[in-house]
């Protein structure tokens, strides 16, 4: 552990074998900022609302209308928030500026969100352009800037959605949330990705007030601003995969070392009191006994007082002959090797459902479900078992049914299972 | 390595979870408790030819299903190409039900890889069978659109492209948000849309975008997304 931001790196194991071959080696590196680390930036928010035909089933709009009057209520003088709606065209229903002057008339305009006259399509891109838009004008690194982008259909231009997130992401992060079942998650869960930002699943449209106060809970609480972690490896070693371990579970895509030998997971914005890490799966080139740094892991990040911060560790491991030196693995680490496993699983059992393979898929979740098992997390056993059963009965993911299963399971396992760290970490296992 | 005792994949030492399968790996040969007690490194090497038997036998069901795909793909041009009587006698028992037993008469020897998709589009719907689009949203609600037996490109008139669809949306499109050629609705025994490169898509039941090339069935209530205009399915038999 080192100061204030608690970065440390952990491997599954102190030893390993010196043989002649390349084998495998967990890295977990994990931050958890202090319990009231987080200093409550000013936020500057661009909320993107869909406004489509098919809000108006469910009360999904009204749902929306509740909560992003709530959000307003809960801003301060400092914050900036602009309200965006779009359907076939975008059109901005609040400025940024106007929450800190005239709330009532921000509310009044979110309530006469169903006057604007934008058409019945999912435009989203147009959205998220104009809200960005709004966002730059008060953008500042002193600002918590962010875009919330709530939608419950397909929409057209999908790729521009992504890109847009992708540009932005150094300086705008966005947080997805997907109501019903026709939105598509693989979209929602890119742009998240991009930034580092969270994914929200809405089966019932109830819990939209929830989410979005949750979510500003999670803007209030921020700690680190722009973080990553940056991985740069001794020369021999690869890493086979890259994965965020919590608060979400997702891959990251991009791990191609640079000239540097140096790949670098972005993390986005870190809330204090919740561990966020990220796990690479490394391969290590055989080796004669000693210690050898296998990489060196550095959390690079921004907080109000203090831009472009480095905290940097060693990765190290004992190469040796002693097959009884190389001990046990840790525990902690191989925890949360489980839980990416079994999301890793779930995402290709729907690979190959998607590619007309129930056999495969079933046996994928399968064996997902006895990872589960083995975790103890009975919410995702269920999920799954209910997916799994879904598939079965219907051989395709098409039914709304089944989408509502897989986008439940999805979201069960992408939530990483906190554990007491103090519980697990010296309970090593062989 | 340690291998898979689901699957027999060869996974690196180390790894936790098979990277074929996903089973959770249970000898950790780098462990030197593990690797000592339950599979000791000289054991291994004899053991492997056994172990490689198991995996034959047991992808061969696997296997056997893909093998009989392929069989089948190849059957028709086989038939077809073939001058022998007997070739083509012998096809129908091995090739599954999907091709006609009389394909290779009816289709010129010189399009054999078509003639097993375009079968049952010439053979036509059956007898009585109507099927019709109805707009739902984003033009005249309301108007219907009859289906014609076989190809129904669904556009906007434009001669000057060379573009007479079937079901004609010029008037109803004032945004143009459907491609002049935009999708095919096949109308034989069974109803079938394929989007042929459109800008701005096609969906069948707000499920993925449809991709060029590979058709997607439509059946009675689908509702279709063609560009920004929706509509209803209805097929009477």
């Amino acid at each position: 552990m080192s100061g204030a931001v608690g970065f440390q790196a952990l491997t599954s194991r102190n030893a390993v074998l010196s043989s002649a071959e390349n084998f495998i080696l967990y890295v977990l590196m994990e931050t958890k900022p202090q319990q009231g680390a987080g200093v409550r930036l000013p936020l500057n928010l661009g909320i993107v609302l869909d406004r489509s035909g098919s809000m108006y089933d469910e009360q999904r709009l009204d749902n929306v209308i509740e909560a992003v009057k709530y959000l307003v209520d809960n801003l301060g003088p400092d914050d900036k928030a602009a309200v965006v709606a779009f359907a076939d065209t975008a059109a901005v229903a609040a400025t940024a500026d106007l929450v800190s002057s005239d709330k009532a008339r921000v509310k009044r305009a979110i309530d006469d969100l169903d006057l604007l006259e934008i058409g019945g399509g999912t435009q989203m891109a147009l959205g998220m352009e104009a809200a960005l838009a709004e966002v730059e004008k008060y953008y500042s690194p002193n600002r918590l800037n962010r875009l919330l982008v709530l939608t419950d259909g397909q929409t057209y231009e999908e790729r521009k959605c992504l890109d847009l997130a992708r540009q932005h992401r150094d300086r705008i992060s966005c947080s997805t949330l997907g109501v019903g079942v026709e939105f598509n998650e693989k979209l929602l869960m890119e742009m998240a990705e991009a930034s580092g930002a969270n994914y929200h699943f809405i089966a019932d449209p109830a819990s939209i007030p929830d989410l979005f106060s949750k979510e500003l809970q999670g803007l209030r609480n921020v700690a680190l601003t722009n973080a990553r972690i940056e991985l740069q490896l001794s020369a021999g070693v690869q890493v086979k995969e890259a994965f965020r371990a919590s608060p979400q579970i997702y891959p990251f895509k991009e791990i191609t070392p640079d000239s540097n030998r140096t790949i670098s997971l972005p993390l986005g914005d870190i809330e204090a009191g919740t561990p966020s890490s990220a796990l690479a799966v490394l391969v290590l080139p055989p080796r004669r006994p000693g210690r050898v740094r296998l990489a060196q892991a550095d959390l690079c990040y921004d907080t109000p007082d203090a831009k472009n911060q480095r905290e940097s560790l060693d990765v190290v491991v004992n190469y040796t002959l002693d097959r009884a030196a190389i001990g046990k693995a840790n525990g902690y680490v191989m925890n949360l090797v489980d839980q990416v496993s079994v999301a890793k699983l779930q995402m290709q059992a729907e690979v190959a459902m998607a590619a007309g393979n129930t056999d495969k898929a079933t046996r994928l979740l399968g064996n997902a479900i006895a990872g589960t098992q083995r975790l103890g997390n009975s919410k995702a056993t269920q999920a799954l078992e209910s997916l799994q059963s879904e598939m079965k009965k219907t051989q395709s993911l098409a039914s709304g049914a089944a989408k509502t299963q897989l986008l439940n399971a999805q979201a069960t396992l992408r939530k990483t299972q906190l554990l007491d760290p103090d519980s697990v970490k010296d309970a090593l296992r062989d | 390595m340690i291998r898979c005792a689901e699957c027999n994949e060869e996974n690196m030492d180390g790894l936790e979870y098979c990277d074929s399968c996903g089973a959770k790996l249970e000898a950790i040969a780098a462990d030197g408790a593990g690797a000592a007690d339950a599979t000791p490194a000289p054991a291994e090497a004899p053991a492997a030819p056994e172990a490689a038997d198991a995996d034959a036998s047991a992808d061969a069901p696997e296997t056997a299903p893909e093998a009989a795909t392929e069989e089948a793909a190849d059957a028709p041009v086989e038939a077809s190409t073939a001058s022998e009587p007997e070739v083509a006698q012998e096809t129908p028992a091995d090739t599954p039900q999907e091709t006609p037993a009389d394909t290779p008469q009816e289709t010129p020897a010189d399009t054999p890889q078509d003639a097993p998709v375009e079968a049952p589009a010439s053979e036509g719907p059956g007898a009585g069978m109507t099927a019709a689009l109805t707009l739902t949203r984003g033009g005249t609600v309301g108007k219907v659109f009859e289906l014609q037996a076989g190809d129904n490109l669904v556009g906007r008139w434009d001669p000057d492209s060379g573009s007479f669809p079937e079901v004609d949306m010029e008037n109803d499109d004032p945004e143009a948000r459907i491609s002049r050629k935009h999708a095919l609705i096949k109308f034989g025994d069974t109803l079938t849309i394929e989007d042929i490169g459109s800008l701005n898509g096609t969906f069948v039941n707000r499920g993925p975008r449809l991709e060029p090339g590979s058709p997607a069935t439509l059946k009675d209530g689908d509702e279709i997304i063609i560009g920004k205009t929706f509509f209803k399915i209805s097929v009477t038999t």
